[in-house]
């Protein structure tokens, strides 16, 4: 199963948008166009269904609604999500999934969010499932705190849709924290693969289910950083998880490294490579091409494509990139691309197969990334350099 | 006008769109391609597939060619489409910039007769035509020769390459605002055929394009 489709209202950049998913998808756009809030709105839904998640707490985390709102909101005030779910070569849809929410309290009272409506719809039975709102008589100001989707005793009839969001993975790896051991009481968010937790993360994970992704990792490593042999698993005396490999250089058998002293690079592509073989539901990826390659950049968008086809069950990759090397890939169809575009009233998304400048470039041959990136590109960039740094 | 430019690089992308504004107020560049500049001439059937829906307005440098007519001729589709206007600089855009000698001896610093006059040539067609003439490589003259006796300081700083670089460290950094703002397109007309040649294509695209339009 896929998202298939999302729509958001007054959510952070994005006052009214709705756009198609596809099973690979690249978010393009400039710096600050929001694309990282765009899968955002991805992790909320992840973090309201996740275990001792919810919704305030996925409020709460973010700073609140105030800092969820879109600034462009003007005299509606609501934040709403919705996403459609299905498979992705079926023209059918499996699940709806709506949320709207709004600021209460303040003052003396805590500020929090309530529902005004939550509703999930299953196309299979063809009615509503979950169809709640502010107005009925058996909800009340305490009811409204909490979704369906994060009370198993409630979510009993799309359990399914509960654990498709909690499946969710964010890979933002940063190489300094997962070096940084003290981070490791410091991540933000255990599910994430952000700093230290990186290594919580393949601590959790069955051994021997482990070692048979090391060995494939190793496979990868092998090619493109070839002096790294041997990349395994282990724990030090404390219990502490670290990766560890052999840096082969002048000596025979080289020598031991571990993560500390693997380059950005190096620990970027391990996260990257565990994340794509690990997880089974949606992953958002956070620019990958940081601190690698362009050769292997280059690589990435048919080595995902060849991901999700060897791997059993639809498994939806999203992807944020400003790489032109990422994007000159000829096998990307314009239907996968999504342009984030700034406006005074907030972020357009549109598929760029649906933008009518840009289609025609295409259409003539020319490929994604030379169609594309000079739409994401400021539009004086170039004065840039022409400030003055006279002090 | 929607209209898409190719340019080689940034100085050539500053140079065609100096030139739509010379021509016409009425020029929206929908997007400048391709995303990166050097492959331009790998792709001349691609823009002139583009040229189909909206003009396509391309600059390329004369380069190692020596003749302009063979290159045109080498390059261009047997079906070029007539919205896709193609302009070859002779023998680059630096050569248009210097041609408006005195705005550039100025912006340079340098003595307006250190930059050479422009003078009748034969590019293999039967007429002669005035271009600029230099020993070299016009940029290479520009950052390897004329700068050496700029009175500015900053120019010289700016635009001497370092050893084993082309051009120099803040090289577009100069060039694009005199593009911009002191480049005069008159003067340098008057010293380049093939410059007064692209503004005379925009200028009649602009042409067939207001007779195209329905009559109010």
């Amino acid at each position: 199963m896929i998202i298939k489709k999302i729509k958001l209202h007054n959510w952070k950049n994005f006052q009214n948008c709705e756009v198609d998913l596809s099973e690979r998808c690249f978010i393009i756009g400039a710096n600050a166009a929001g694309k990282s809030n765009f899968i955002d709105a991805l992790r909320f839904l992840r973090d309201i269904s996740k275990q001792a998640g919810g919704l305030q707490s996925a409020v709460e985390g973010r700073g609140g609604i105030t800092k969820i709102r879109c600034l462009a909101a003007r005299t509606q005030t609501n934040v709403s999500i919705t996403v459609e779910l299905g498979d992705p070569n079926e023209a059918h849809l499996l699940w709806k999934y709506h949320l709207d929410i709004q600021h209460t309290g303040g003052g003396i009272m805590k500020s929090q969010v309530k529902i005004l409506k939550e509703q999930v719809f299953s196309f299979k039975e063809n009615q509503y499932v979950c169809d709640r709102d502010d107005r009925q008589t058996d909800e009340d100001e305490e009811t409204l705190k909490y979704t369906h989707l994060e009370q198993a005793n409630a979510n009993r009839k799309f359990r399914e849709l509960q654990v498709f969001f909690q499946n969710i993975e964010y890979l933002n790896l940063i190489p300094q924290l997962v070096r940084e051991s003290s981070s490791l009481l410091q991540s933000y968010s255990k599910e994430d693969y952000y700093g230290r937790n990186f290594l919580e993360k393949l601590a959790k994970i069955n051994e021997r289910t482990r070692n048979s992704y090391f060995k494939k990792i190793n496979e990868f490593l092998k090619i493109a950083v070839p002096q790294l042999e041997e990349l395994r698993f282990i724990k030090d005396e404390m219990g502490v998880p670290h990766i560890e490999a052999r840096y082969m250089h002048w000596r025979a058998r080289g020598s031991k490294q571990q993560e500390a002293q693997f380059s950005d690079g190096t620990l970027r592509l391990i996260g990257f490579l565990f994340a794509l073989i690990d997880n089974n539901g949606v992953i958002l990826l956070e620019e990958p091409e940081i601190n690698l390659h362009s050769g292997i950049i280059t690589q990435l968008p048919e080595f995902i494509a060849k991901i999700q086809r060897s791997k059993k069950g639809a498994r939806q990759i999203i992807i944020t990139t400003h790489s032109y090397d990422m994007l000159a890939n000829q096998g990307i169809s314009s239907n996968e691309v999504i342009l984030l575009q700034n406006t005074s009233e907030g972020t357009t998304v549109n598929r760029v197969s649906d933008i009518d400048d840009i289609r025609p470039i295409i259409e003539a041959g020319l490929s994604i990334a030379d169609a594309v990136i000079p739409f994401t590109k400021p539009k004086n960039i170039e004065k840039m350099s022409q400030l003055s740094l006279d002090f | 006008m929607k209209v898409y430019i190719v340019g080689e690089d940034d100085v050539t992308c500053a140079i065609i769109k100096r030139i739509l504004l010379y021509c016409s107020e009425g020029f929206e560049i929908i997007s400048e391609l391709p995303a990166r500049g050097g492959q331009i001439k790998s792709k001349i059937n691609e823009f002139n597939k583009l040229a189909a829906v909206y003009p396509v307005i391309l600059l390329t440098d004369l380069d190692a060619t020596s003749c302009a007519p063979q290159l045109l001729h080498h390059l261009t589709p047997k079906d070029k489409h007539n919205q896709f206007i193609f302009n070859i600089a002779v023998d680059e855009g630096e050569a248009w910039l210097m041609a408006d000698r005195y705005g550039f001896a100025e912006f340079a610093g340098v003595d307006i007769e250190s930059i050479p006059r422009a003078r009748p040539t034969r590019q293999g067609g039967r007429k002669a035509l005035i271009e600029m003439c230099f020993a070299y490589k016009p940029s290479r003259f520009l950052t390897h020769e004329l700068i050496k006796k700029s009175k500015k300081p900053d120019i010289i700083k700016q635009l001497t390459p370092k050893e084993g670089a082309s051009k120099g460290p803040e090289y577009n950094t100069d060039l694009l605002p005199f593009i911009q703002k002191k480049w005069d397109i008159d003067e340098a007309s008057k010293n380049s055929d093939s410059l007064t040649r692209m503004v005379n294509r925009i200028r009649s695209l602009i042409t067939s394009y207001e007779t195209a339009l329905p009559k109010p």
